[in-house]
């Protein structure tokens, strides 16, 4: 075994070593399988002998078997892992990509549509000054939400920003999933902050719950999604107050003419 | 292996992102991305392809509209149609229009991968 693809725990890494080592493992099981005529030379199976050579063989073929699915395991681990890289990659490069407050808000919700598969949610800015959560954007969330402002502190969502923690709800019976909960509140956070909260009540029909993939996502959505949303705005305050001062600057130039 | 030239249709920029991503983990395939159905058949004029991904709801020319094109000029064209809703309308319309595939959103990467390769296998094999 190559030392380059084991770590000290003994896992191996690499996928392609992985794959490799999983084809010699199946040629290995496929030839112990094969039906084996007995040479009188070498297997005489009125002795001990050849009983025990046979228990051997069968133990060492059961542990190759399970090496196999072991390796199969990792595989498949390895390739979820890749998958979650991958959205974490595109959905933090899409959300740094542009500062208009516009089109973060809606590349944000098309990572919580097309990403996690969330069908009606809610993204809710917090306005500091009157300690309230209000709706920015969002899907088929309005008659959902108690109401157009949601003080902070009340309820789940004015909960969640209160807290800072992330809320996740799995109804099991009917009675709890007629209780409305959201199946998802996150807090938006800059600089350890809570500025919004992201609420999720309805994923896509075909889709059973959230996934690991969907917990890490959420999770950078929460941290990303803030910075993006507070720095785009911030960007359009400062511009807006650049033209101010440039349109004064021209008017003054005017009147000194 | 012959490079694989595949068009990418999706007016989300972020599901182009991440189907171009994850078909590029295959170093033969070449991708293009159009935002709408107008943008897609005007690629397609333009140069040969060996698969469309396209999703459905789209401005412009829809996912619908496309496939019908798509299918008047290219008959042997694989097209794996992307579809929001697990619900069997959109599923059934894009096949029914001349689809190959389906896969429904969020898209898991090495189902799309595995599609991917099974098509453009089957057009090799049937070619």
């Amino acid at each position: 075994m190559s030392q380059k693809n084991e770590t000290s725990s003994g896992v191996y890494r690499d996928p392609a070593f992985l794959l490799k080592r999983i084809a010699e493992l199946e040629a290995e099981v496929a030839r112990l399988k094969e039906p084996h005529e007995p040479k009188t030379a070498e297997l005489d199976l009125s002795g001990d002998d050849s009983l025990q050579e046979l228990g051997e063989a069968r133990k060492r073929l059961e542990k190759i078997e399970e090496e196999n699915r072991e390796f199969a395991s990792m595989y498949v681990q390895a390739q979820e892992q890749n998958e979650a890289l991958s959205n974490l990659y595109v959905a933090s490069q899409k959300l740094h990509a542009t500062l208009n407050p516009s089109e973060v808000e809606k590349i944000l919700c098309d990572i919580l549509i097309e990403m996690v598969g969330a069908e009606d949610f809610g993204i809710l800015l917090m306005d500091p000054q009157k300690k309230l959560l209000k709706l920015l954007a969002g899907e088929g969330v309005k008659d959902r939400l108690p109401s157009s402002s949601i003080a902070i502190g009340e309820g789940v969502i004015g909960d969640v920003a209160t807290t800072g923690e992330p809320f996740f709800f799995e109804p099991k019976s009917v009675s709890e999933r007629r209780a409305q909960l959201p199946l998802a509140t996150i807090p938006l956070k800059f600089n350890e902050k809570t500025v919004g909260v992201i609420v999720i009540y309805k994923l896509l029909s075909h889709k059973q719950g959230f996934t690991t993939i969907d917990h890490q996502l959420l999770e950078l959505v929460a941290r990303d999604a803030a910075t993006a949303l507070v720095s785009a705005r911030l960007q359009s305050t400062l511009g807006r107050k650049l033209r101010t001062i440039e349109g004064f600057m021209q008017l003054m130039k005017a009147e000194k003419r | 292996m012959s490079s694989k030239n595949l068009l990418v249709v999706d007016d989300s920029a972020t599901t182009r992102m991440l189907i171009t991503i994850t078909l590029k983990k295959e170093a033969s395939y070449r991708i293009t991305e159009a935002r709408d159905g107008t943008e897609a058949m005007s690629k397609l004029e333009r140069e040969p392809f060996d698969m469309v991904v396209t999703d459905i709801n789209m401005p412009n020319m829809n996912g619908l509209e496309l496939i019908a094109q798509v299918r008047a000029k290219h008959k042997e064209l694989p097209i794996i149609v992307i579809t929001t809703q697990g619900e069997e309308g959109d599923r059934d319309r894009g096949l029914a229009q001349g689809a190959n595939a389906y896969l429904t959103k969020p898209i898991s990467a090495p189902k799309l991968l595995a599609l991917v390769k099974e098509l453009l296998l089957e057009k090799i094999e049937s070619s």
